[in-house]
């Protein structure tokens, strides 16, 4: 080592290569995105949707959860992941003509609606116990979604009710408690939701869309300006923004309503937080010194949701020129993660409680191909240039 | 502020530290004919690396976003080097090392990613005419450094050199930001 070679170049080019193997390894693998295009997205998004059609209930419920190691379904439902599944199994309907996602979905309707309670001018599903905005927001929106699928007004009056829950939910500043109590008629004021803003934001936006002039709209503005702005330190996020894709569909929803700057500045930031997200699950391998560093692949539910995300806040940059800049930036992340979720899924030759989930650690969850199927229907249209989220009416089944 | 990051990870007073380590060594015309060898050479190399800086991104399969923490990861530790001052002082009596030495500093890691960084937000060109820019004015610092002032500052370079490397640890840590907002 008494060689100048050595103590001048080859010392610190070997603390140098040391270096650059630990960015390598630590910061920066390989991302592993392929160009998926956008029949694969829709064919996968309609496998994931056989899987909720072929296990539903007779009564309209879904098989919430299976695990395939044990065979075993664990006791547990969730009405606002209910609402949330039956509201893709209408997106489905309404974007691949698919007539047994439409009759799912029906009867996943007449679930929620079985499971009504009403009070003064309000009403919400409920689990026997509570009715939460979240439920009510994903209700709303499923049959908003039904409205623009079909044209059918019957079930409007319920529409106005959850959103009049809605309202009675929002707090002066924006934000909501998070649900009413059946049993003791009172409203829970204690407990908190970092999600149900974004999924009552999108709710409202869907009221002012289909009753225009009713006054969904200053509701909506007021859950916007909450999102926005004061959400994150009210739910203490420790590093904000939320990655709250309902808030990515609500924003997108009210692209044409001449958003505020903070609106758009948020949705920005937004895309770059879904953005990092994809790009971390597109360098795990779940192998080797990568497990190590980088950890298990995340659920769909949870990368389904980044990429839905992606999709809605891409159709609000091709609306609002303030963020036109960042459109293909986007759009090119939610095929990312679409890819992910398409490599992922598990292929036909499974038997029905597998085919077309996605599984880890041996289970699935209902809203693990929920959120995966949005994610994969509004990515493809996206590729296909197509701005427009609702469905074509002459898609109605 | 990637512009003003290149300036802080070469770090002019670091390289003159480099050629006041041969006082000796080294006369004024050899000195001329070496500050123009290592700036040639140095200015080559970063602008390969400003041109095939994204082909190289692409073939390791990193998007840009990424890229920027990388960068900035690489940068950061350069900066511990420019503040601790490793690779400053070499032990060798010739001139010829003191050539390599600088051109270590001035082409190092730490700027080549800069350079890549700087070519991903303002293209080839701005990050060419970046790159020739300032590493005329690294060497011209150095260069007045070394000429006129030698070592009767000596204390003062090493205080400089370290505000450079404080700034650059900043500009490693706006990469990082950087790349952590992009999308």
């Amino acid at each position: 080592m008494n060689h100048p070679v050595l103590s001048i170049v080859a010392v610190p080019a070997l603390i140098w290569v040391a270096i650059l193997g630990i960015v390598r390894v630590v910061i920066a693998p390989a991302e592993l995105c392929a160009d998926g295009s956008a029949l694969a997205f829709r064919s996968t998004a309609q496998d994931a949707s056989n899987w909720l059609v072929v296990n539903q209930r007779e009564d309209g419920s879904y098989v919430y959860e299976y695990n395939r190691e044990t065979d075993d379904f664990p006791i547990a439902y969730n009405v606002v992941r209910h609402a949330g599944v039956t509201m893709s199994l209408y997106q489905v309907a309404g974007r691949l003509g698919d007539d047994q996602a439409f009759t799912a979905a029906e009867n996943g309707t007449a679930w929620l609606l079985n499971n009504m309670v009403y009070r003064d001018e309000w009403g919400g599903p409920t689990n026997g116990s509570n009715v939460k905005v979240g439920s009510a927001a994903l209700m709303t929106i499923a049959l908003a979604e039904r409205r623009l699928l079909t044209g059918e007004t019957v079930h409007d009056d319920a529409m106005r009710a959850l959103g009049e829950f809605m309202r009675v939910q929002q707090k002066p500043d924006g934000g909501f408690y998070t649900k009413w109590f059946v049993d003791t008629e009172s409203m829970d004021l204690v407990s908190t939701s970092a999600y149900y803003p974004g999924e009552a934001l999108w709710a409202l936006a869907m009221l002012h869309e289909a009753f225009p002039g009713e006054g969904w709209d200053e509701d909506a503005w007021q859950t916007a300006d909450f999102v926005s702005l004061r959400r994150d330190d009210v739910e203490d996020v420790p590093f904000p923004p939320l990655n709250d894709h309902w808030a990515a569909y609500g924003f997108a929803e009210m692209a044409e309503w001449q958003l505020a700057d903070h609106h758009t500045d948020y949705a920005r930031r937004l895309a770059a937080r879904f953005s990092l997200f994809i790009r971390f699950e597109a360098q795990k391998t779940d192998e080797g010194v990568n497990l190590q560093v980088r950890g298990n692949s995340r659920r769909s539910s949870a990368l389904g949701t980044w990429v839905e995300g992606m999709a809605a806040l891409w159709r609000l940059s091709m609306s609002d020129e303030r963020l036109s800049d960042i459109s293909d930036e986007i759009l090119e992340q939610a095929q990312c993660g679409s890819e992910l979720l398409a490599e992922r899924q598990l292929d036909n030759d499974h038997p029905p409680l597998e085919a077309g989930a996605w599984f880890i650690d041996g289970v699935t969850r209902m809203d693990d191909q929920q959120h995966a199927i949005s994610g994969l229907l509004y990515t493809a249209d996206g590729l296909d240039g197509r701005v427009q989220r609702e469905p074509d009416t002459e898609a109605a089944p | 502020m990637t512009i003003l990051a290149l300036l802080f990870v070469l770090n002019p007073p670091a390289v003159a530290t480099i050629w006041l380590s041969y006082p000796k060594a080294i006369g004024l015309r050899e000195g001329q004919r070496l500050l123009l060898m290592i700036a040639g050479a140095a200015a080559l190399l970063l602008l390969l690396a400003s041109l095939f800086g994204e082909p190289l991104l692409d073939a390791f399969s990193v998007s840009d976003s990424t890229y920027l923490i990388a960068a900035g990861t690489v940068v950061i530790f350069g900066a511990l080097q420019g503040f601790l001052g490793f690779g400053l002082r070499p032990n060798a009596d010739t001139l010829g090392w003191l050539g390599v030495a600088t051109l270590t500093w001035l082409a190092g890691p730490p700027v080549l990613f800069t350079v890549v960084a700087l070519t991903l937000d303002y293209g080839s060109l701005v990050s060419i005419v970046a790159i020739v820019l300032s590493v005329a004015l690294v060497i011209g610092i150095a260069g007045v450094w070394f000429f006129r002032v030698r070592e009767r500052y000596g204390m003062l370079l090493g205080l400089a050199r370290r505000i450079f490397a404080a700034g650059a640890a900043l500009a490693g840590v706006d990469l990082i930001r950087q790349g952590v907002l992009a999308i």
